[in-house]
């Protein structure tokens, strides 16, 4: 099965009140990916960062209607979740393969406003990543481990300042698996987005808001819980300087401080990964037993 | 030593029980001010921080996330100073202008590159690869065709899925039965049918 999961962000330049279709980050598309409809595909939340309180809009002739679809008012300088709230059991809407998703802005009109959207692939054929869910997390769950790091984000409104997961502290142990829970951000942006080879080169991701701190912690967590699925990434640390973290945000770029909340796993629990038999076999050392008491 | 004598008295000075009651006192003000309510009965005491009544409460205050209230003028979520805040909103910036736009990556199947970059691993006798040998191991699965069929067909192909979709959402099926079925039969077919009328 390829699961996938891929955060798509975009900016409307000036927007104002006029329903401006989002610029995707370079080399995204809000167009869905995949060759089959039947496979399961969902949008698994959608959010915004405007600077000047505006309306974000979602349409497709294949959704509900392509008069209004999904709209949401954004409110200023707070990057909330619109839609598909993983904070609790929610509803994703099904997208099909190949359909081209009309996601437009409204905000200032002297400012890059700025949306991203989660899009889970159930099957996403020749493109997989590696995902658990929390029954096997809680098995083969260690413990828990922080990477930081500095993103410089860019001010054009695409995601940018990529830094590999060890660029600030390098603790990770060798040759060995990290589901990532979710993370923090210290300065308000549109997206984190997380990158790497363990993810089929796409962007998983979630909201860049310090007040939120309790959504985004275990963002993945939630929404491998509220959507009933293997939704948390794992990467292995033999990856570690090809596993990235970017930011996306609006005109005035910034200077983001980045916290992964990692929980190292079992090796060889989780297949698809490497197994850096090359220097360390064996996981570097790591125990051979885990899981939580419940 | 001599006993300490402890005089207990029975009302506080001001008290309207008290032997020596003057209204007028400045004790018995105190003591009205303090105990009688005329509005009925109160939330807090009288001089209670939190009473509506005392000066200086903070009921008023808004707690926003990352501010606080009673150091307004430092930044949100940080707490520098306004000056800090404008040396650091300086440098970055400086920062951003310079900060390059993050690489576009072509997606991929992680169990096929992982195999791939174990083996390079294997090959080099190094658990880290260096950037240039994550390129070449990424280049050469790159190359190779993901799927047989040209965009052309796929888009096709994926126009009747949705009209089989369509077709057997007419007839009754919910829309993850009908998805089923196209998965299990394939649009062709199931367009067939349903031209044909049969079930």
């Amino acid at each position: 099965m390829g699961r996938a999961l891929e955060c798509v962000a975009g900016f409307a330049t000036n927007p104002g009140a006029t329903f401006t279709v989002l610029t995707p980050s370079t080399g995204q598309s809000f167009t869905v990916r995949g060759t089959d409809i039947t496979k399961g595909t969902w949008l698994m939340a959608e959010w915004a960062f405007n600077a000047t309180a505006g309306e974000l809009r979602i349409r497709s002739p294949r959704l509900h209607d392509f008069f209004s679809g999904i709209r949401n008012r954004v409110t200023a300088a707070s990057t909330q979740v619109l839609d598909g709230d993983p904070t609790g059991d929610s509803y994703a809407q099904r997208l099909y393969a190949q359909d081209n998703l009309t996601v437009e802005l409204t905000g200032g009109g002297a400012e890059l406003d700025t949306a991203a959207i989660l899009i889970g692939y159930e099957d996403l054929g020749g493109v997989a990543g590696r995902f658990i869910d929390i029954p096997t997390l809680n098995k083969i769950g260690l413990n828990k481990v922080t990477v930081e790091v500095t993103v410089t984000a860019v001010a054009t409104g695409l995601f940018g300042g990529a830094v590999a997961v060890n660029s600030s502290i390098d603790n990770l142990i060798a040759n060995t698996d990290y589901a990532i829970l979710g993370g923090y951000t210290d300065t308000r942006g549109d997206a984190v987005g997380v990158t790497g080879v363990d993810f089929g080169n796409l962007r998983v991701g979630f909201p860049a808001e310090p007040s939120l701190r309790q959504l985004t912690s275990n963002w993945f967590v939630k929404l491998a819980d509220s959507f009933a699925g293997a939704w948390i990434p794992v990467f292995n640390s033999a990856n570690k300087t090809q596993t990235t973290i970017d930011v996306q945000t609006n005109g005035a770029g910034g200077t983001y401080i980045i916290n992964l909340e990692l929980v190292q796993l079992l090796p060889g629990q989780v297949p698809g990964g490497a197994t850096g038999a090359a220097v360390q076999a064996g996981g570097g050392g790591a125990p051979t037993s885990a899981g939580q008491p419940r | 030593m001599a006993p300490t004598i402890h005089l207990e008295e029975d009302f506080p000075k001001g008290h309207p029980a008290r032997y020596d009651y003057d209204p007028a006192s400045p004790e018995a003000v105190e003591w009205a001010r303090k105990n009688v309510s005329p509005l009925g009965q109160r939330d807090f005491p009288v001089d209670h921080p939190k009473a509506a009544d005392t000066a200086g409460n903070t009921n008023a205050l808004a707690w926003e996330a990352g501010v606080d209230p009673h150091n307004p003028h430092r930044e949100p979520h940080t707490g520098r100073s306004p000056a800090q805040a404008a040396g650091v909103a300086a440098m970055t910036e400086i920062a951003s202008k310079a900060a390059k736009e993050s690489p576009v990556l072509q997606p991929l199947d992680a169990g096929e590159v992982n195999a791939a970059l174990d083996a390079k691993r294997v090959e080099v006798g190094r658990d880290l690869l260096t950037p240039e040998e994550y390129s070449e191991v990424i280049a050469k699965i790159h190359v190779a065709p993901r799927t047989p069929e040209t965009d052309v067909e796929i888009k096709a192909r994926i126009e009747k899925q949705h009209l089989a979709l369509g077709a057997l959402i007419t007839r009754g099926y919910t829309r993850n039965s009908a998805l089923e079925v196209i998965a299990r039969e394939g649009a062709d077919r199931v367009l067939g049918i349903s031209a044909s009328g049969q079930s």
